[in-house]
């Protein structure tokens, strides 16, 4: 007779299979309109898509509207400090090298008060994939001028609007040390959006993305009417770029092949200001990794891990002289 | 002014409680009509012009409230009231005898004895002399004990019986008591109690202060001495400084020579220290009066003890500038103590402290610091205050911490012999104090003296200015009973309301009110149940109490009311509850009265001249003014809603009758139309079809019937029409509302617009799962908030929307 056991079980035993609504928890709190939620889709529908376990997950966040992402994922999630998103993720990554790790962080928080952390984390390439949710305005707080607001925006801060031109992210991140991944897309597109983020989290370092995104409510005016005109995209196309559906391509009416290997094209696209380049900038699989500097001691047994808490106790021990 | 008749002496109470009379209610001898009209006539001039109407002098009648109390329960319930001094605590005697003989009787003896306590508390209200003494009281246990061993006969174990009353008198001969008996001076008496109570608080206050003139001198003393004379700053040290601070002070010789400014700082100190502890020894508290009211109520015997100063007339200027110099001590005081503090902790900085207690004053002052202000209080005639509110209000908006009693005499209230109107607004005194919103207000009368006592208490601990607005008697003409039954019925007849304003209670304005001490408070005037006997049946009447039980209380009024002859009848009779609750252009020719019993105790009607019902009036008024600040009822708003109420009633009641004339009209014309019909389909079916029908229809000749090859016409153009416009329907309705699922960005903006229209699939993207579920406007209006643009409406499912075309127009651009 065939028992329960594994080894004489002849049945086929599928494999535990994770639906998106095993990565969604609670109603997402943004406006109506707003691009957040098209981005929480796609990311449930990448992890869905590469079957990650929600357990094995972590979305890391700063603060900000962006930053409640972590609320609405059934995985684990770290809603952290103004800017400091990506000090945590580093941390979670540096110890944990087996988390799949998404970081949310917005415009202010990264390019702002963060932009220190920032520059490092691309520096230290950990693997993880970074979503820049870019709306060019403080929007939890209703209404401050962003470093990414356009000149002229007019804010609470800036009432006769914004005096200073904006900080473009992907040129700046382009510029950084042992930067690996480059890429943006737009909340608005879902296809290019999902391909991309999927792309993302195939890259072995730490791949960063801009997602240019709308503000129904603060900054309705800025991407608005693009939105409607896909004449003011440009599709970064190569066969090493997104890999995007031949019918989604079709959308597209500016074209433009790219090779992502090409740092210096890539720098020189990214100052494209009048229309939106979409797609992936620059590649590189290559740049050394530093969480694999953290990694060497998670093999260890519980036996050992006492043991090497008891040699660090011992330091401290009190002995008669 | 006295009139024997009208007076009711003890003995004539005593015999009506024996015989537990109810009031009878006289047989009525038919009159003719004309006798009627002539006696209304007479009565309209009796109550515009007081004519009276019969010469006869009114004799002995009561109120029939009053004689319901006859029985005199309700008053020795509340008098006399005993102090324990022991206990410290007031309470009525017929509660505290209570509890003494069920405590010596037992449960089952004492039952039977009830019924005698009130025969038994008598004794003290009969012993007139009201000496005072030990003496007295003595004898006075033994006349009670007199009365309970008198029903010795109804015990089994006689003997048995006598040991405990053996007992109870000396049990009760034991206690340090002090019997207050009800008169003009009670509340004075209760007042000096409650001051006498405040003193244990002033104890503590005054130990405090001893402890710190002795920790300063103890420091003064060091400085005398110097450091070498240990022996002598041991004891000071061990009493007020901790070991560390001792060694400090041994470790550091210097410190016994104290800087000057210091020295000036501590002798100062103690200097203010020590006027105050003396002040507080000699008076625990103030009491302001004038002259004349002091002597009016001997209040120099009843609270000398209490530092009373008589002022020649205006009592409440006195006590102000008093207030002033007290307050000025008391802030001194207060800052005195902090720095005594600070010093014996040798923690005083120049540099931080000085400054602060440079600018000490009132508003510095904590909760706890104020517990200790010694009571101030203004004994006033509510009248005197009405006319020259100045002062009081002055200092209830300053919210100091004075309290005023204010008196209030029943005589007064009920005599209508001055008849202006203005007068009675003194009554509404604690509305002015209510006005400044920082005052506790406490309004009430000498019926219920336990009440006030806890009020006076509660005054006088609350940190806020206080008023006591009290109604009591002063007259010597009427015996206890018929005083406190005159002041019962102004509270309870709404003519001077229980009230408290406590600005500590709730968390608004009308939270802080609180009227419920009164009778059935949601009414405007309470009832009560009357058994009463009329053809020698029992029945139980119910009756308001009305301000005229008040008036007719006084025997100086009772003159003016004219009883009305057993016979008379008449519909513009009313009851004055009802006349005064209604409004007062309704009962212009009616004639209110009220129920009084006579020597015989025959149920009589009286009615009352016009002349009291402004007074009335006024005084209801201000009662449904309470009534509402307080929100047990708004009579305002219940006016408006029942206004408002008929209107609505009456305009639907037109528009029913206006639908219900068209409905009528729509169903005769649409029945004979029918009716036309059948007649002609019957005529057709049986007369065939080339029959003109028109012809036979001489009645309906205008309606045009058409022929039936006409009408088969008809329906063949009907029904091809049909059929093309299906077509071409067919043709464009191919398109029905679509989605681009792949484009979907999750927004939820289509979900929760048409939820029965658009579903999310597996991957959270939109689908359309009912394109008729939902009107084509709405679909065309979601399909342009679509950020993604992916929503692609199509043609209308349901041709009879309205404004299709501007719809189908706007879709244009997203199909």
């Amino acid at each position: 007779m065939l028992g329960t056991n594994q080894e004489f079980c002849t049945l086929p035993m599928p494999d535990e299979h994770y639906g998106m609504e095993d990565y969604g928890k609670g109603v997402a709190r943004w406006c109506p309109g707003c691009g957040g939620h098209s981005i929480l889709t796609a990311v449930q529908r990448v992890c869905k898509e590469k079957q990650y376990p929600p357990e094995k997950t972590v979305a890391v966040s700063g603060i900000g509207c962006s930053s409640r992402f972590p609320h609405y994922m059934g995985t684990y999630g770290f809603h952290g400090l103004h800017g400091r998103a990506f000090p945590v993720a580093c941390g979670v990554k540096f110890r944990r090298p087996d988390l799949h790790l998404f970081v949310v962080t917005g415009d202010g928080d990264c390019c702002s008060i963060g932009a220190g952390h920032w520059i490092h984390a691309i520096r230290y390439n950990m693997k993880m994939v970074v979503l820049l949710f870019d709306n060019g305005i403080y929007g939890l707080t209703k209404k401050q001028t962003s470093p990414t607001s356009p000149m002229g925006t007019h804010s609470n801060t800036h009432p006769r609007g914004s005096v200073l031109p904006p900080i473009n992210p992907i040129k700046a991140t382009l510029g950084f040390s042992n930067v690996s991944f480059v890429a943006q897309t737009t909340d608005w597109n879902f296809p290019h959006l999902y391909a991309t983020i999927l792309k993302a989290a195939d890259h072995p370092g730490l791949s960063f993305v801009r997602i240019v995104q709308r503000c129904p409510a603060f900054m309705r005016d800025l991407y608005g009417d693009i939105a409607g005109d896909p004449d003011q995209l440009i599709l970064l196309s190569h066969e090493d770029g997104i890999n995007l559906k031949s019918s989604a391509t079709k959308s597209f009416k500016n074209v433009i092949e790219h090779d992502p290997s090409d740092i210096n094209k890539a720098r020189e696209l990214s100052q494209i200001e009048d229309k939106i380049p979409v797609g992936l900038f620059y590649s590189n699989t290559e740049n050394p990794r530093y969480d694999e500097y953290g990694a060497h001691n998670m093999g260890m047994s519980t036996t050992e891990k006492k043991k090497a808490l008891e040699n660090l106790l011992d330091n401290y021990t009190i002995r008669k002289k | 002014m006295a009139n024997s008749e009208t007076l009711m002496p003890e003995e004539k109470h005593r015999s009506m409680k024996k015989s537990q009379v109810v009031p009878i209610l006289e047989k009525v001898d038919v009159k003719t009509e004309s006798e009627i009209i002539a006696y209304t006539e007479k009565l309209k001039k009796y109550f515009l012009y007081e004519n009276k109407i019969s010469d006869k002098e009114i004799g002995k009648i009561l109120p029939l409230w009053h004689s319901s109390f006859i029985n005199e329960d309700e008053f020795y319930n509340e008098y006399p009231l005993v102090w324990d001094t022991d206990d410290k605590r007031l309470a009525s005697f017929s509660d505290y005898l209570w509890q003494l003989i069920s405590e010596y009787f037992g449960e089952d003896d004492s039952e039977s004895l009830k019924v005698i306590l009130p025969q038994i508390i008598a004794v003290l209200e009969n012993n007139k002399e009201q000496k005072s003494g030990v003496a007295n009281y003595i004898s006075q246990v033994k006349a009670m004990l007199d009365v309970i061993r008198s029903t010795a006969g109804q015990f089994e174990d006689v003997a048995e019986f006598t040991k405990k009353c053996d007992q109870l008198e000396g049990g009760l001969i034991k206690r340090n008591i002090e019997i207050i008996p009800f008169s003009d001076q009670t509340i004075f008496q209760i007042l000096h109690l409650q001051l006498s109570l405040k003193q244990e608080g002033n104890k503590k206050f005054i130990d405090k202060l001893s402890k710190q003139i002795s920790g300063i001198n103890g420091i003064l003393h060091l400085q005398d001495k110097g450091h070498q004379d240990s022996e002598g700053h041991y004891d000071f040290a061990n009493d007020l400084l901790s070991l560390n601070e001792i060694d400090e002070i041994i470790a550091k010789p210097s410190s016994s020579s104290l800087p000057e400014h210091r020295i000036k700082r501590l002798k100062e100190c103690v200097a203010i220290l020590s006027d105050t502890r003396n002040s507080y020894l000699d008076n625990s508290s103030f009491v302001f009066v004038n002259k004349n009211i002091a002597e009016e109520y001997g209040l120099q015997k009843i609270l000398k003890e209490d530092n009373l100063h008589i002022s020649p007339s205006n009592s409440t200027l006195n006590a102000k500038s008093a207030y002033m110099k007290e307050m000025d001590r008391f802030v001194k005081t207060i800052s005195a103590q902090k720095i005594a503090d600070l010093e014996m902790n040798h923690s005083f900085d120049q540099g931080l402290h000085h400054a602060y207690f440079e600018r000490f004053d009132e508003a510095y002052l904590t909760e706890e610091d104020i517990q200790y202000f010694r009571p101030f209080v203004v004994i006033e005639d509510a009248k005197t205050l009405k006319d020259d509110p100045k002062d009081f209000l002055d200092l209830i908006s300053k919210g100091g911490f004075i309290k005023f009693l204010t008196i209030n005499r029943v005589e007064e209230v009920s005599d209508v012999s001055d008849n202006k109107l203005d007068v009675e607004t003194y009554l509404e005194l604690a509305s002015l104090a209510i006005i400044r919103r920082n005052a506790f207000v406490s309004q009430g009368g000498m019926d219920t003296p336990l009440r006030m006592s806890e009020t006076i208490t509660k005054g006088l601990d609350t940190s806020y200015p206080a008023l006591w607005n009290i109604m009591t008697h002063h007259s010597k003409q009427l015996d206890h009973v018929s005083n406190y039954l005159q002041i019962k019925s102004a509270v309870d007849s709404r003519y001077f309301p229980r009230l408290i304003y406590d600005v500590q209670s709730g968390i608004g304005f009308g939270t802080h009110f609180d009227i419920s001490d009164n009778l059935q408070p949601e009414e405007s005037f309470p009832s009560y149940e009357q058994n009463v006997q009329s053809n020698s049946v029992l029945q139980n009447k119910e009756l308001n109490i009305t301000m005229a039980d008040l008036f007719v209380a006084n025997p100086n009024n009772l003159k003016m009311l004219e009883l009305l002859p057993s016979w008379y009848d008449s519909d513009d009779l009313i009851t004055l509850a009802a006349y005064l609750s209604a409004d007062e252009k309704s009962f212009t020719h009616k004639y209110p009265f009220i129920w009084v019993v006579d020597a015989d105790y025959k149920l009589k009607r009286a009615v009352i001249p016009a002349t009291w019902l402004a007074k009335f009036r006024q005084r209801l008024d201000y009662w449904q003014f309470l009534e509402e600040l307080s929100g047990v009822k708004s009579n305002r708003l219940t006016q408006a809603i029942e206004k408002e109420r008929s209107q609505w009633e009456s305009e639907k009641e037109a528009e029913m009758e206006r639908l219900k004339d068209t409905l009528e009209e729509q169903f005769n014309s649409s029945r004979e139309a029918d009716l036309e019909k059948a007649i002609q389909n019957i005529l057709y079916s049986l007369l065939g079809s080339d029959v003109d029908i028109s012809s036979l229809m001489n009645e309906s000749s205008e309606v045009q019937q058409p022929s039936i090859s006409e009408n088969v016409e008809i329906e063949s153009k009907a029904g091809k029409s049909e059929k093309q416009i299906d077509e071409e329907v067919k043709v464009e309705v191919k398109e029905e509302v679509w989605i681009e699922s792949d484009e979907c960005t999750s927004c939820s903006d289509c979900i929760n617009a048409l939820p029965q229209v658009f579903k999310y699939n597996d991957d959270k993207q939109a689908f359309v799962h009912n394109p008729k579920g939902g009107a084509y406007a709405k679909i065309v209006a979601t399909a342009e908030k679509c950020p993604a643009r992916c929503i692609h409406p199509g043609l209308p499912h349901d041709k009879s929307e309205p404004d299709l075309d501007k719809w189908i127009k706007r879709a244009e651009k997203f199909n």
